[in-house]
């Protein structure tokens, strides 16, 4: 998703903005959004030529200037802003990305587009994707070995009727598997003495159920901490932990960084001093889901 | 020995129905005639507390409290709420207030959501995506990432899986934290 913003503009010229930006981005690839007045967005149309944040592309509306800043005639009229929005529509970066557009809109309802190991079906009303293929695994293969460029709008045909599939998962789990698989195989940028946070829970037990997942969410969803200490914690790699980061990432959760910040406990941190007890109940709880960690 | 958990929300949330799912024996409830039919329709409805117990060796239990709903009895709540291990706040998703019960037993258990030993159960969400969304937004307000579940309260695997959240953050604040509380 893209975003757009405005800097000095009417109340009624942002109303009207924000209706053409969602007409236009209904058309377009990659979803665009209007987030009202400010300086930090993918792109800003300004009044007057303005000091954004330094991503910000900065498009000035008015007359002609006699500067070099893109330009854009008031008032702003659809045609010249959707050519606008196309000329600065990123290309996608990884699969994972591609999906995330396919599904910013839920206006196309269900589609389906030919991957490389056969169609695969979208639907982004109940947030689903579909194969023919018959497991999570041959999904994500079919997924990974697509171009992610090939995963767009335009190769989308209608579902055709009485149409079944073999194997459908929620969206959100199907970015967490390719995630899964994609971060396996590069190097992620969570530095180990950095401290992580997760700003809310990550559904761990619907898209990937697992005790070292629910393990991980509880730890970053209460406080920040470093992924060397998330480690040692849990027991588990530095990798994986930066892996589950990747993939609750992946899946929009927002992770939050602070550098050099002490972990503490949080304030009202409660001591369980019956640890025996605490042991009690686990076995108990591991009886019922025969976890076998 | 015991350890207790709690069990809060709103009237009708199914706290009841939780602990009578995993309790060794049928709760003790202090059920009198629902006076509110307006605002919950069923006939009972808990009026002190709810008690059920989970027998963990012979000589270890989990204590389940039910704590009653309705907010005229808030003066009882921190009372119950000492020395547990968690609290699940119930809430029923197909009512029309759960999001401002959400907020508002959130705030009265403070002490326990900030301390991250407050799970959120949600009961009867017929659109799971819309409620998640609806959930990340109102906690990323109140800045706290609490760990939610759609749930059933019928369903034992359910209610395990509200007490296995509790017990994880307390294995992990053992962990971490050793004995610095």
């Amino acid at each position: 998703m893209q975003s757009i913003k405005s800097y000095g503009f009417e109340s009624l010229e942002r109303e009207i903005l924000a209706k053409q930006v969602k007409t236009i981005s209904s058309r377009l690839n990659r979803h665009w959004t209007y987030e009202g007045e400010g300086k930090d967005a993918d792109l800003v149309l300004v009044k007057e030529p303005a000091q954004l944040s330094p991503q910000a592309v900065q498009v000035l509306v008015g007359k002609q200037p006699n500067h070099s800043l893109p330009f854009l005639e008031s008032p702003v009229r659809m045609m010249q802003l959707a050519t606008l929005l196309e000329e600065y529509t990123k290309p996608t970066e990884s699969i994972i990305d591609a999906i995330h557009q396919l599904f910013a809109n839920t206006k196309y309802g269900s589609f389906v587009i030919p991957c490389k190991l056969g169609p695969v079906g979208f639907n982004t009303v109940e947030k689903k994707i579909s194969t023919k293929q018959r497991s999570l695994s041959t999904l994500i293969k079919n997924l990974s070995a697509t171009d992610n460029d090939h995963l767009n709008l335009k190769r989308a045909k209608p579902e055709p009727d009485n149409f079944t599939w073999e194997y459908s998962a929620t969206y959100q789990s199907v970015i967490w598997h390719l995630a899964k698989y994609e971060g396996q195989h590069s190097r992620l940028d969570f530095a180990a003495n950095n401290n992580f946070k997760l700003a809310y829970w990550p559904r761990v037990t619907e898209w990937d159920p697992s005790p070292i997942n629910f393990k991980l969410a509880t730890l970053f969803s209460r406080q920040y901490l470093a992924v060397n200490q998330a480690a040692q914690v849990c027991k588990v790699s530095e990798d994986d932990v930066r892996l589950f980061l990747f993939c609750c990432r992946s899946c929009g959760v927002k992770v939050l960084n602070k550098t050099n910040t002490e972990t503490k406990a949080p304030a009202k941190r409660r001591a369980v001093n019956d640890q025996q007890s605490l042991g009690w109940l686990r076995r108990k709880i591991k009886a019922v889901f025969n976890y076998g960690h | 020995m015991a350890i207790k958990v709690i069990f809060v929300g709103p009237m009708g949330a199914g706290k009841t129905t939780a602990i009578q799912t995993i309790s060794d024996f049928t709760p003790i409830s202090t059920e009198a005639r629902n006076s509110d039919r307006n605002s919950v329709d069923k006939l009972t409805t808990t009026v002190a507390m709810d008690y059920g117990e989970l027998s963990l060796d012979s000589d270890r239990k989990l204590a389940l409290y039910g704590v009653p709903g309705q907010k005229h009895f808030d003066f009882i709540w921190p009372i119950v709420a000492t020395g547990a291990l968690g609290g699940a706040l119930l809430l029923d998703c197909s009512r029309s207030d759960w999001k401002e019960n959400l907020t508002f037993y959130c705030d009265a258990f403070r002490d326990l959501a900030e301390s991250g030993s407050l799970v959120l159960a949600l009961n009867r969400a017929a659109s799971q995506e819309a409620i998640a969304q609806d959930v990340i937004t109102l906690c990323e307000d109140m800045q706290l990432a609490l760990p939610f579940f759609f749930t059933d309260p019928r369903n034992r695997e359910d209610v395990y899986l509200l007490l296995e959240a509790l017990v994880i953050g307390a294995e992990l604040d053992n962990e971490l934290y050793g004995g610095e509380n």
